[in-house]
């Protein structure tokens, strides 16, 4: 079976899968175990489709499935490298999710919510979404991308009852389509220059622009980045990303965040990199990319900094963390033209931190839903000390937390180390993104601050008496294993960061000519312990070698693990002393409400009326009313000329019925004035012609 | 093929006869006769030749023999005709199916089973009218299908009897058939300065004749479809039953009038690009100001009329982007005939049902409707998302070509036309989100609450339409790439 069959059967599994468990809505759990099984399946199916496309390069279909009448478009469906990355991903994260869903959605909380809306609707989420990253022709991609979007508006608006859901919900799905819509302008832009849908006739259609209709390309690119922006959640598009995010059910948001905005990502690399023609236009582009990316680190993870709200928290870290690698892969694509070698560099550490992303923020995510499996909320403030109940999920919430602030030797690190250098690197040819990269750099201060306050409110400090089901033991199997496939995986990223980084290079690497960028080795050096040392073709620049500091350090644990017992200081377990003052535990909590208040204030902005907090620029909803205004008495056309119309005409007519009153004699007298009158006109007309 | 043909305008008729007669068994009757004409159009797809094609006109009228028409009756057969003529069969036989649960007692909204017989027997007349007007091969025997069908809505519409649906009965004949008169204009016109009544005869005018000729048959499409400045007899038309409504005022009749346009864009390729310009403006202008209109409405059923509206225009912007020389646009508009029938006749459906179950129609007594009655939430949403243009549903395909269109007319125009189109879409598209969420999600509304169930007929209804929101762009993407070849 060749690769594009194993990958349309598994995709088709899911459908299939969908409709069973459709069928079955009814019996919960019977559907939710299904639901595992349809989704290891189609994962097994795709994850050796990849392996195959990674060992035995691109597959493709020779004609397209389906051709559509009238447009030159067809379903043509190629898995090159850059597919084979992103379905690796996306393969593990539905696998991951719908185990973890298994448990989860059987919750008490949804047990008034049909799983209809849910398992179903998850499984053509994911089918939609592996087809977006191999299809290569801009309709179906299009087609694809919009099933996504719907199917993650039910995910979003799962829980129906809740009003601010619903907004959400309804925010979410207006902004992408908007997005959508404009991304639509800007394919039949470029269609009409190239006259066909596929990515190859685009990719011409842009050459042929670039020289011809340069203003025409710049707007479609704008409106084709707006749309994967949004998608990604890149700001000022982003808006509807925390509300989404925070009103979707756990394993949705998990899913959301470990897929669909990557497909931002994956957007952004095919048009500028794949697809657009290395030129004046990718540096152009790769600064916005860049610039937008960086503002989204700097808004975003400030303002997750001053969340009360497991799942706000960290979908606002969605948005700072999509940044840097939206920074990473606008820095490839500015040195496109510039420098190659530095190009690849930076496009391989936003994909690399990506991968990271998608590991770590899965797992952080199922640490909130691991919280509230136990404890029911979400919010910071109702809970603490969860560690002596999930002991498990507290150390792995440590691990993902430390990775996603980039602490070494955690995967966080291995890649925003990589942008970090490809920016300082970047300084000798352009100043602004050595800036970019600075700022990059502080923020990351920041996301550890804010990841202090997610671990240690949740899991450390005092137990929190409020914490209704505290008797149960540590959260099910099927809920821990992804946690623990996740943080395994942000460790064993962070040790040999050179393990995926191949894989991503040599993804990046086959979007353009075989010799366009350096070899891989040329670049990273091959004798690093699976390390890396970065040599831009001016001798080694910068070196990283997690294993040797790893090894190093717990080598230094160890030491001064052997200085403690050899002290041997007793231990002893008493209650907290507050300076002799009688306090209950709870009253002297450090809530989360209490965590930075100094940047709450820093970023209260006050204008007469106009009062917000932090920096974060979200849309309100505009109270709109629609009076008897003008516009509507115009249209209203019954009122000012129908009716009148038809009025007058009845009172005329009532006038006409007036003579037939019924008197013989007025007849005559009609009959008698109709001769007349008749005669007269015949006589008339006779008298121009000159018969009669 | 000529008996499969007479049989399939016949067979309506007989069965509106037969149905309006009967002391019982009206409704059996009644779905009897619409799935004889469903079989009927089955046979028929499998007798044409494989473009699609089939044309006779042996029907000759004796005092016109001077002029030297070759024959006034017969049918013609061919991809644009089936765009129309699937949708009215088909649609035809599901509303009929729908309308025997409908108009009974259990109805909350209407709880009578009074005057079924004479909704039958005008529905069935309007079916086969409408039949007629799909499969007429000249301007006359379309004009004298086109009035047949303003006569039945004029009963149909005013079937409760009580003095709204009587009144607007009345102004829907008024209107529409005001616009009539036009149309006979035009073809007394045409038929005097060229002797044919062919639909590509408009093309022998001469060029000051022809964009006359044209513009008194768009005057008559535009009230028969209900655009800018003759829309107001629609809204109105909603007192009828919801039966009626989803057949006459979104899948067939108000078609008619786009299809009159469509016939003569297709037959005539030399029209005026000023002429495409006018559909196109009037188009935009009729959907942004049905549109604004939407934010007005209590009435689900009003702002589906208005949505209807709206979406005519978009037939209308299709043929307009034809005649300026886009053939994507235009297949994108003929396109809609079929997907927009399909997706808001799904959405009356669904609307019918909720009055049906819960006896109201307003968005503000009702919410949470999901929780009490899923099917319809399922059904309704599948239906709006078809209107609104969201793949795979079917609005979205001719949406989506009519985009192309915009753009591939281009210039100043294109922009122009361009703008407001998407304001439009997406203006829409937040505003029947908005609805949906209200009618459907959320705390369930004591309204909603009270709902009963629906009986099988309505559900059968609503889930073959739902279905078919799906299949009717593939069959439509088929059809019109036959036009074009």
């Amino acid at each position: 079976m060749n690769p594009i069959q194993l990958f349309i059967i598994s995709t088709l599994l899911l459908v299939l899968g969908a409709i069973v468990t459709w069928i079955l809505g009814n019996r919960r759990e019977l559907t939710s175990k299904l639901s595992t099984v349809f989704f290891a399946l189609s994962s097994i199916g795709v994850l050796s489709v990849v392996f195959t496309v990674f060992s035995s390069g691109t597959a493709q279909l020779n004609a397209p499935l389906i051709e559509v009448p009238g447009i030159d478009s067809g379903l043509l469906l190629r898995i090159d490298l850059l597919s084979a990355l992103f379905l690796g991903i996306i393969a593990l994260v539905s696998f991951m999710v719908a185990l973890y869903a298994v448990r989860y959605m059987n919750l008490k909380i949804f047990a008034d919510l049909s799983l209809r809306a849910f398992f179903p609707v998850l499984m053509i989420f994911f089918a939609s979404v592996m087809y977006v990253v191999v299809v290569v022709d801009m309709f179906f991609f299009f087609i694809f991308w919009e099933i996504m979007t719907l199917a993650s508006y039910f995910l979003v608006i799962f829980n129906k009852r809740d009003k601010d859901t619903l907004r959400a919900g309804f925010k979410y799905f207006l902004i992408t389509h908007i997005a959508t819509a404009l991304m639509f302008i800007a394919v039949i832009i470029i269609y009409l220059q190239g006259g066909s849908f596929s990515f190859d006739a685009l990719e011409q259609a842009m050459q042929s622009m670039s020289v011809s209709n340069p203003g025409l390309l710049h707007l479609a690119l704008l409106f084709l980045f707006l749309a994967f922006a949004t998608k990604a959640g890149i700001l000022p598009m982003g808006d509807w990303l925390p509300d989404a995010y925070s009103s979707a059910p756990i394993p949705a948001s998990s899913a959301f965040a470990g897929s669909m905005t990557k497909l931002g990502v994956y957007g952004v690399i095919r048009i500028f990199v794949d697809i657009l023609p290395v030129s004046d236009f990718s540096q152009t582009w790769g600064i916005i990319i860049a610039l937008m990316g960086t503002i989204s680190i700097f808004v975003g993870t400030l303002t997750a900094l001053v969340q009360e709200e497991t799942k706000r928290l960290l979908s606002f870290h969605v948005i700072g963390q999509m940044g840097y690698i939206f920074l990473g892969v606008g820095m490839g694509v500015y040195f496109l033209n510039v420098q190659p070698v530095l190009a690849i560099v930076a496009l391989s550490a936003g994909v690399f931190h990506l991968i990271n992303n998608v590991c770590y923020k899965s797992c952080l995510f199922f640490n909130a839903g691991s919280v509230v499996w136990k404890t029911g909320t979400t919010n910071f403030n109702l809970v603490g000390g969860l560690h002596r109940v999930l002991p498990m999920t507290a150390v792995i919430a440590v691990i993902a937390s430390l990775s996603i602030s980039g602490v070494p030797p955690l995967s966080g690190f291995s890649s925003k180390w990589l942008i970090y250098q490809s920016s300082i690197r970047a300084a000798i040819t352009n100043p602004l993104i050595l800036g970019f990269g600075i700022i990059a750099l502080f923020i990351s201060i920041v996301t550890l601050a804010s990841f202090v306050k997610f671990t240690s409110t949740l899991f450390y400090g005092k137990y929190a008496d409020n914490n209704t089901k505290a008797k149960r033991k540590e959260v099910p199997l099927t809920m821990m294993i992804p946690q623990i496939v996740m943080a395994l995986l942000s460790i064993i990223f962070g040790i040999v960061p050179i393990l995926p980084l191949k894989y991503v290079h040599k993804s990046i690497a086959s979007l353009l000519e075989a010799d366009f960028f350096p070899p891989m080795q040329s670049i990273y050096g091959t004798d690093s312990l699976g390390g890396l040392m970065t040599n831009y073709g001016e001798g080694v620049f910068a070196v990283w070698n997690p294993l040797l500091l790893t090894l190093v350090g717990l080598f230094c644990i160890l030491i001064a693990y052997a200085f403690y017992r050899s002290g041997s200081a007793p231990r002893r377990a008493d209650t907290t002393w507050y300076c002799g003052e009688e306090h209950s535990d709870e009253e002297v909590r450090y809530r989360a409400h209490s965590f930075y208040l100094p940047f709450k204030k820093m970023f209260r902005i006050r204008i007469g009326k106009y009062e917000r907090e932090g920096v974060y620029p979200s849309i309100g909803y505009p109270k709109i009313t629609f009076g008897n205004n003008l516009f509507k008495r115009i249209t209203d056309i019954d009122k000012w000329f129908y009716d009148p119309l038809v009025n007058r005409f009845m009172a005329l007519m009532k006038r006409f019925s007036a003579t037939h009153s019924g008197v013989p004699h007025l007849y005559l007298l009609w009959l008698i004035i109709g001769t007349v009158l008749a005669v007269v006109v015949l006589f008339l007309l006779a008298g121009h012609s000159g018969h009669l | 093929m000529g008996t499969i043909l007479i049989l399939l305008l016949l067979f309506p008729i007989l069965g509106a006869v037969i149905a309006g007669m009967v002391k019982k068994g009206t409704n059996v009757i009644a779905v009897i006769a619409g799935t004889g004409a469903l079989l009927l159009t089955a046979a028929l797809f499998l007798n044409l030749p494989p473009d699609l094609s089939f044309r006779t006109v042996p029907v000759q009228l004796q005092w016109l023999q001077d002029h030297l028409v070759d024959g006034l009756f017969g049918f013609q057969i061919d991809p644009l005709g089936l765009i129309m003529l699937l949708v009215v069969v088909v649609l035809g036989f599901l509303n009929i199916v729908y309308s025997t649960a409908y108009l009974s007692r259990g109805n909350k909204e209407h709880p009578t089973e009074e005057g079924r017989q004479r909704h039958h027997f005008w529905m069935l007349l309007f079916v086969a009218s409408m039949i007629g007007v799909a499969m007429s091969p000249n301007l006359f025997q379309l004009y004298i299908f086109w009035e047949m069908t303003t006569l039945c809505s004029w009963a149909l519409i005013s079937h409760y009897r009580n003095e709204d649906s009587l009144k607007a009965g009345f102004k829907a004949l008024l209107m529409t058939f005001s616009g009539g008169i036009f149309f006979a204009i035009g073809l007394v016109i045409l038929f005097v300065s060229t002797g044919s009544f062919e639909f590509s005869a408009v093309s022998q005018l001469s060029p000051e004749l022809k964009g006359w000729v044209f513009f008194f048959f768009l005057v008559a499409a535009w009230a028969k479809s209900a655009q800018v400045p003759f829309f107001t007899w629609l809204p109105d038309a909603m007192a009828a039953p919801t039966t009626v409504s989803m057949y006459l005022h979104a899948a067939a009749m108000v078609k008619a009038g786009v299809f009159l346009i469509s016939r003569l864009a297709v037959a005539n390729s030399d029209l005026a690009f000023g002429s495409g310009l006018l559909v196109g403006i009037m188009a935009v202008v009729t959907m942004l100001v049905a549109l604004y209109l939407f934010f007005y409405q209590d009435d689900l059923k009003r702002l589906l009329a208005y949505s209807t509206i709206a979406h005519l225009g978009y037939v209308f912007f299709g043929i307009g982007l034809g005649i300026m020389g886009s053939t994507t646009g235009l297949m994108g508009g003929l396109m809609h005939i079929m997907n927009h029938g399909v997706g808001k006749g799904l959405l009356f459906l669904c609307v019918g049902a909720i009055s049906y179950v819960s006896g109201s129609r307003s968005i503000k007594q009702l919410s949470g409707l999901a929780k009490t009655s899923p099917l319809i939430a399922v059904a309704f949403f599948t239906g709006m998302f078809a209107i609104l243009g969201i793949p795979p549903f079917s609005g979205f395909w001719s949406k989506f070509y009519l985009l192309i269109g915009t753009l591939d007319v281009g210039g100043t125009v294109g922009i122009l036309l361009l703008i407001p189109f998407l304001l439009e879409i997406i203006i829409a598209f937040a505003w029947f989100l908005h609805v949906g969420h209200k009618v459907f999600f959320g705390r369930v509304s004591t309204t909603a609450s009270n709902a009963g169930k629906l009986p099988f007929a309505i559900s059968f209804a609503l889930v073959v339409m739902s279905v078919l929101t799906l299949v009717a762009p593939v069959v439509a993407l088929f059809l019109v790439k036959l036009i074009f070849i």
